[in-house]
């Protein structure tokens, strides 16, 4: 009897257990760029109802500043230029009380990260009034590494005080780095980030400036007795 | 003499070019130093509530390492190994958190008095690279590994906020955003005389933090390259320049 139970004991602890890869906080990479709206059907900047009314899009396009411990093997700033978007993001809800925003977001949007030839390719340039001859067009060019499905996003921002930030789920879905991610760790990543103005460094047509990380979260820990676990399974 | 000033600058600009680290390709516009993910900050003496309630009267510290430098200082290479750049902010007094609800959303506002930023430069590297590497606040190492070898540059940090936000279900989420002021250190000459600049960048609260307690914040960030001020002048003085 015991031995059945110890034997279903292991069972379950070998069922449950989770990765100690998935209980660390984890970087991908991490981003600085600038967004906009497109479409951009109710004219801007004016926070409400212009910015990010319901039905626009919400896209990002910068460039990759930090890799993590699973991409840093595979990357070369040398010879290579790093590169991200953030695009498919559109606008379901809007709420605007006293100077804040909240913007949410219907489901896929995605996220990309690009590796284009620092000779003989095109450097990632903003110009103004995205869409434009130069973005997002030189910041998705060379090759797509690894992108991934974007949902949940929400979007907040408060306008007294000029800053906000944003967060969503991305699962990793495609891409040829895709195989340096074991398939265990290629869902749960969390985009997250912040948008600041005004900000001179923001291009005419940008609305703000953007850094941002697509990381994986750690999972909180519960020490338990022995006893508490065999408990579980009386 | 005017042609040997010219050839000598025109030397000095080359020379920077060449030291130039091929990360800065990696810039962009605006940004002109990015600190890296592993920037971690705590509060003394009392802890801050979750997700992030700053008890009034605490002061903020931030512990961290730079990622990237930008143009005036691209020929600082943190990717060089036998180097560390590290940074610490301190002196940035609560004023406690103020909560608002929006909708489906929660804000914690959070102001800081003025404080102060120091950016080092060492070696070897002694600082710590992760989350999971981090020791607690309390240990002795820190600040201390991340305030050795030179200070390169240094100033104030005026109007720090701390905004974090929690919608519906979703994990709780912030950013800080701050004016810095280049004031010291031995690169001060490349940023003398500029105005306030932004710092800014996320300020992670949950899921992020290192594991052995009593941080309250993982932060990315960057300072942006500070605008010029432009002084009033006479015709006089500025043919005197070239004279």
């Amino acid at each position: 009897m015991k031995r059945k139970a110890l034997l279903l004991l292991f069972t379950a602890l070998v069922a449950f257990a989770v990765p100690v890869h998935a209980q660390t906080y984890e970087l991908l990479f991490a981003f600085t760029g600038f967004d906009y709206q497109d479409p951009n059907s109710v004219p801007g900047p004016n926070p409400d109802p212009g910015y990010l009314a319901v039905g626009e899009g919400y896209k990002v396009v910068g460039f990759v500043t930090q890799f993590g411990p699973l991409l840093t093997p595979w990357v070369d700033t040398d010879t290579y230029e790093y590169t991200n978007h953030i695009f498919n993001l559109t606008v379901v809800n809007h709420v605007f009380f006293g100077g804040f925003l909240e913007a949410d977001f219907g489901p896929h949007g995605r996220g990309r990260y690009y590796r284009d030839a620092l000779s003989g390719g095109t450097p990632g340039t903003y110009g103004t009034f995205p869409p434009n001859a130069t973005s997002p067009s030189t910041f998705i060019d060379g090759s797509m590494r690894v992108g991934g499905d974007i949902n949940n996003f929400v979007l907040t921002y408060d306008f007294n005080s000029n800053q906000g930030n944003f967060n969503g789920d991305m699962n990793l879905d495609e891409g040829p780095d895709l195989i340096y991610i074991p398939t265990g760790q290629r869902s749960g990543w969390t985009l997250g980030g912040l948008a600041g103005r005004p900000n001179n460094t923001i291009p005419a047509g940008y609305d703000n400036q953007v850094t941002g990380e697509c990381k994986i979260l750690s999972t909180p820990v519960t020490h338990k007795t022995w006893g508490a676990v065999k408990a579980l399974y009386r | 003499m005017k042609r040997t000033i010219g050839v000598a600058a025109l030397l000095g600009l080359l020379t920077t070019g060449a030291l130039a680290t091929s990360a800065q390709a990696q810039c962009g516009t605006g940004p002109m130093i990015i600190l890296n993910t592993a920037s971690f900050a705590y509060e003394t003496p009392n802890p801050v509530g979750f997700p992030y309630l700053s008890p009034a009267g605490n002061e903020l510290h931030v512990v961290g390492l730079v990622q990237l430098f930008c143009s005036p200082f691209a020929d600082q290479d943190p990717s060089d190994p036998n180097l560390e750049f590290s940074v610490y902010y301190s002196g940035l007094i609560s004023g406690g958190t103020g909560i608002n609800v929006v909708g489906s959303t929660t804000i914690y506002t959070t102001n800081y008095s003025t404080g102060s930023f120091e950016i080092w430069k060492g070696s070897p590297r002694n600082a710590y690279y992760s989350a999971a590497a981090m020791p607690p606040p309390s240990d002795p190492s820190i600040p201390t590994v991340y305030r050795d070898g030179t200070l390169i540059l240094s100033g104030t940090l005026a109007n720090f906020k701390v905004q974090v936000t929690k919608t519906g279900t979703n994990n709780p989420n912030g950013s800080h955003r701050a004016d810095a002021t280049f004031t010291g250190g031995t690169l001060y000459s490349r940023v003398q005389n500029t105005g306030p600049t932004l710092e800014q960048g996320n300020w992670c609260v949950f899921g992020c933090l290192p594991p052995a307690g009593g941080y309250s914040a993982q932060l990315d960030g960057k300072f942006d390259t500070p605008a010029t001020p432009a002084h009033s002048s006479t015709w006089g003085a500025i043919k005197l320049l070239y004279h």
